[in-house]
């Protein structure tokens, strides 16, 4: 198991320098000057001239090929300098620290409120599997993933906040702010995850030793808490782990909706100012929770089901 | 074993969670505080809380970062700057009282002795001194809008600033956000700028770096009377127009900036909300790619603006958020020039231009040709202005009309502005702060001397050169509008509209006034609650 965390730990940092690199050079080729794109973030269309722009160039270096700004920045990154925000002028970890506890509320938020429902509800469906329960869950699940996160969000805000006044528009105002995003966050999640519980559920229903369970006269609450359940988390642990990652990036929009103090509203301006540094810094934050969560679900499975061994293959 | 692992994955997940649930609030405070008060416009029977949203990110209280300069000085009313423009433009003294060009590169200005900073020290030349060169130094923009180069303490309350070029625009740069006066000790021991110590009638309380959230309370020492109720503000950050306007909506802001056209109406009808709309001192502007043979012919450059409907650009597609020109400026300036021709709508003078310059529809097509080419023009704008996208696409409108074929491409502002200077657009529609600095040369010397359209006019640079070179107020007027009457009549560059402002404000404010001459927009000292 060490052998097999510190081969995915490898495997994490090679995926992490890919995607910073694909991220700095996609930056680059995308219309529009870096200097100019700063300046105007900073100090509008007003500030940008060629007396400010060459003091910009000169100030962050823009002036140098773009290999070699890369090859810097990769440098510093590996020691831990993620350097310093055009937009900001203040270092990107700096920056990071700020807001990344709030993603991470948020996102666990979503998450916790995603499991809580999608797991019984999934189960539930199965258990009342073509009758109106199962019906209800699936047109419910259709519904909810089928509505883009950003017209929930509105939605939610009119209904809970304007109409019924019982929740803040957006802002951290207290705890009952984080409600309304982690609600619309977790719609998408909870949608895949209770469809994906329900099919697992049914699977395992179908199988012979839950028959030779019912048949031997075991009471139906022990089959499904001893022997359904422990068959059909398993599966559904990778599917928490893959969405969480979609919650990551999917918080980018909401964060900034509900005016929630992010990483994606840091990723956002820093994207309309061509802010490098602050760019990389977000999507590799983003990538590298990606990456460990994944790596913990995969634990966890193998910790779970016991014919997963990790020795490079399952068996 | 496996359990064991289990039960540490979990703890470790629990674990940031508490800690991150526990939160990481960077509140920074100075003495005196009265702590937060978000909720609700009124705490106890003798506060009176204006809750304001600012449209964009707050990360510092740095008078170098010039979003941040824009929110202390205008909506918080924390800072102040030398010299201040009135509603009409017109400069006033402020923290200075008078000034003076004493040399081809440089100014004396004599400082107000009565006024004090938030931590009680004497505002005086060395700490105008300091402030200066913190914001030269930290302030990318600082240098080249101002043309500042030093600045000295000639005396207690007299500096003298040192000018890269001549330039008798000093004192209205001298009103710019860029150049709030801070006290030295907004700096701590480490360098870092972490309380704006202003002379503001309001002074710093609470902000919160992390949510971007500021606080402010009276400053019991300012140095002129103030009459308005409002004993703290809080300013909160609110990037989206959408949620801004929801926020007034449901009573958790007083005044909102730039809400969407679209909620106008519904703002309207709410019970809780007024909407007051402003023109202001921006402008949209289109220009024409005149390195390309389309443009080079007048008759086709004034055609394209006869084709266009400013008065029904303004109330239907802009909602009435904005003026309809009647030069390129804003009326209420002292500067500009109403007597020019601007083209107005006469979609059948535009098609008899158009035939002069050979284009026709020879082909029966429903398109002009001219030499069996298509008549084609490529509209660009940029993103962040929304009234932008709306005024183009009503363009290429009112260019269908008369038998023109448009596509238009909405872009980040660097990128749109990458293709002017490549030469790939046809028109481009751009948005400026014709008052960034309130003088009569600023506008036409910034986009019409120095532009990348290919425009050039030597006796119109010739006039701005000499506006720029007299310190007679009134001959700087005439200089001004005389190029404004050049440009006009060259037609490159048109104003198809002017910019306005729309504010929802909560039916609790009372007394809000709009100065057009804001970088942004002002929330005046007065503004009081209901």
């Amino acid at each position: 198991m060490i052998r097999y965390i510190v081969k995915r730990m490898v495997t994490v940092f090679v995926v992490l320098w890919m995607v910073a690199t694909l991220t700095y050079f996609t930056v680059h080729v995308t219309p529009g000057d870096t200097a100019t794109a700063i300046l105007y973030s900073v100090g509008g269309e007003s500030a940008v001239n060629s007396e400010n722009l060459e003091r910009i160039q000169s100030k962050y270096d823009l002036d140098r090929p773009i290999y070699e700004q890369y090859f810097e920045w990769v440098i510093n990154a590996f020691k831990g300098e993620l350097g310093t925000s055009y937009k900001y002028n203040k270092p990107v970890f700096y920056m990071l620290k700020l807001r990344v506890p709030n993603t991470i509320r948020l996102g666990l938020a979503a998450v916790a409120l995603s499991v809580v429902i999608s797991i019984p509800f999934g189960i539930a469906s199965a258990l009342h599997h073509n009758r109106f329960l199962d019906h209800v869950g699936r047109i419910f699940t259709l519904l909810i993933s089928s509505f883009p996160s950003f017209w929930v969000a509105i939605v939610l805000i009119i209904v809970c906040a304007l109409k019924l006044k019982l929740l803040p528009v957006g802002g951290m105002q207290g705890p009952q702010s984080i409600i309304l995003p982690a609600v619309t966050l977790s719609m998408g999640m909870t949608a895949a995850t209770t469809r994906m519980m329900r099919s697992s559920m049914l699977d395992v229903m179908s199988q012979d030793y839950i028959w030779a369970a019912r048949a031997k006269g075991m009471k139906w609450n022990k089959i499904i808490t001893r022997h359904m359940l422990k068959n059909a988390l398993p599966p559904i642990i990778t599917v928490i782990g893959l969405q969480i990652g979609h919650i990551l990036g999917g918080a980018v929009i909401i964060e900034n909706i509900f005016s929630w103090p992010g990483v994606g509203g840091l990723l956002i301006d820093a994207v309309n100012a061509k802010d490098t540094p602050m760019i990389e810094g977000c999507v590799l934050l983003i990538a590298f929770g990606y990456a460990i969560i994944n790596l913990i679900v995969d634990i966890i499975y193998a910790c779970l089901d016991p014919k997963v061994k990790y020795t490079g293959e399952d068996t | 074993m496996k359990k064991r692992i289990i039960s540490i994955l979990l703890a470790a997940v629990i674990g940031v969670s508490m800690l991150t649930a526990c939160g990481s609030e960077t509140k920074e405070t100075i003495s005196g505080a009265e702590g937060s008060s978000e909720a609700g416009a009124e705490n106890s029977a003798d506060e009176k809380v204006l809750r304001i949203a600012f449209p964009d990110t707050l990360t510092t209280v740095d008078v170098a970062n010039v979003t941040s300069a824009t929110m202390l000085k205008e909506v918080a009313g924390v800072c102040e700057t030398l010299v201040h423009a009135d509603e009409d433009f017109t400069l006033q003294p402020n923290l200075a009282t008078e000034w003076k060009m004493t040399g081809d590169n440089t100014w004396e200005f004599k400082l107000r002795e009565d006024v004090l900073f938030h931590d009680g020290t004497r505002m005086d030349a060395e700490a105008v001194k300091w402030s200066i060169e913190w914001e030269l130094e930290n302030n990318s923009a600082f240098a080249g809008s101002t043309y500042i180069e030093s600045v000295e303490a000639l005396d207690d309350f007299t500096v003298q600033f040192t000018t890269s070029q001549k330039t008798t625009d000093l004192p209205a740069a001298l009103s710019y956000v860029g150049t709030v006066i801070v006290s030295p000790s907004s700096v701590n021991s480490d360098g870092e700028f972490v309380t704006a110590v202003g002379t503001g009638y309001y002074k710093q309380a609470v902000f919160d770096e992390m949510s971007g959230t500021f606080e402010c309370v009276v400053f019991e020492d300012y140095w002129q009377p103030v009459e308005t109720n409002v004993t703290r503000r809080v300013v909160r950050s609110i990037t989206d127009a959408s949620a801004r306007s929801l926020a007034v909506q449901n009573g958790e802001i007083d005044i909102a900036s730039d809400v969407p056209f679209s909620d106008l109406e519904t703002l309207a009808n709410s019970e809780n909300v007024q909407v007051s709309k402003f023109n202001t001192a921006r402008t949209y502007f289109y220009e024409y790619n005149l390195k390309k043979d389309t443009f080079q012919d007048e008759r086709v450059r004034q055609a394209l603006i006869y084709a266009i409907n400013k008065e029904e650009i303004v109330s239907d597609v802009l909602l009435g958020v904005g003026g309809v020109p009647k030069g390129m400026l804003m009326d209420d300036m002292p500067w500009a020039n109403l007597e020019v021709d601007t083209y107005d709508y006469d979609p059948d003078q535009a098609l008899s231009l158009l035939e002069e310059a050979g284009y026709t529809d020879s082909d029966n097509d429903g398109y002009l040709d001219k030499d069996g080419e298509k008549l084609t023009l490529k509209l660009i704008t940029f993103t962040k202005r929304p009234g932008c996208q709306l005024i183009v696409q009503a363009t290429q409108g009112y260019y269908a009309n008369i038998g023109i074929d448009t596509s238009v491409e909405v872009l980040e502002w660097s990128a749109m502005n990458e293709l002017i200077q490549n030469g790939d657009f046809d028109m481009a529609l751009n948005s400026a702060a014709s008052a960034y600095i309130p003088t009569p040369a600023y506008y036409m010397d910034t986009y019409y001397k120095n532009n990348d359209i290919g425009y050039v006019n030597e006796e119109l640079n010739s006039l701005l050169d000499d506006c720029k070179a007299t310190t007679d107020m009134e001959e700087k007027y005439e200089y001004s509008k005389k190029a404004q009457a050049l440009a006009q009549e060259d037609a490159a560059i048109f104003t198809p509209a002017l910019y306005g402002a729309v504010f929802a404000l909560s039916k609790d404010v009372d007394n809000f006034q709009y100065n057009a001459a804001a970088h942004d927009f002002i929330v005046p000292y007065e503004t009081s609650l209901k």
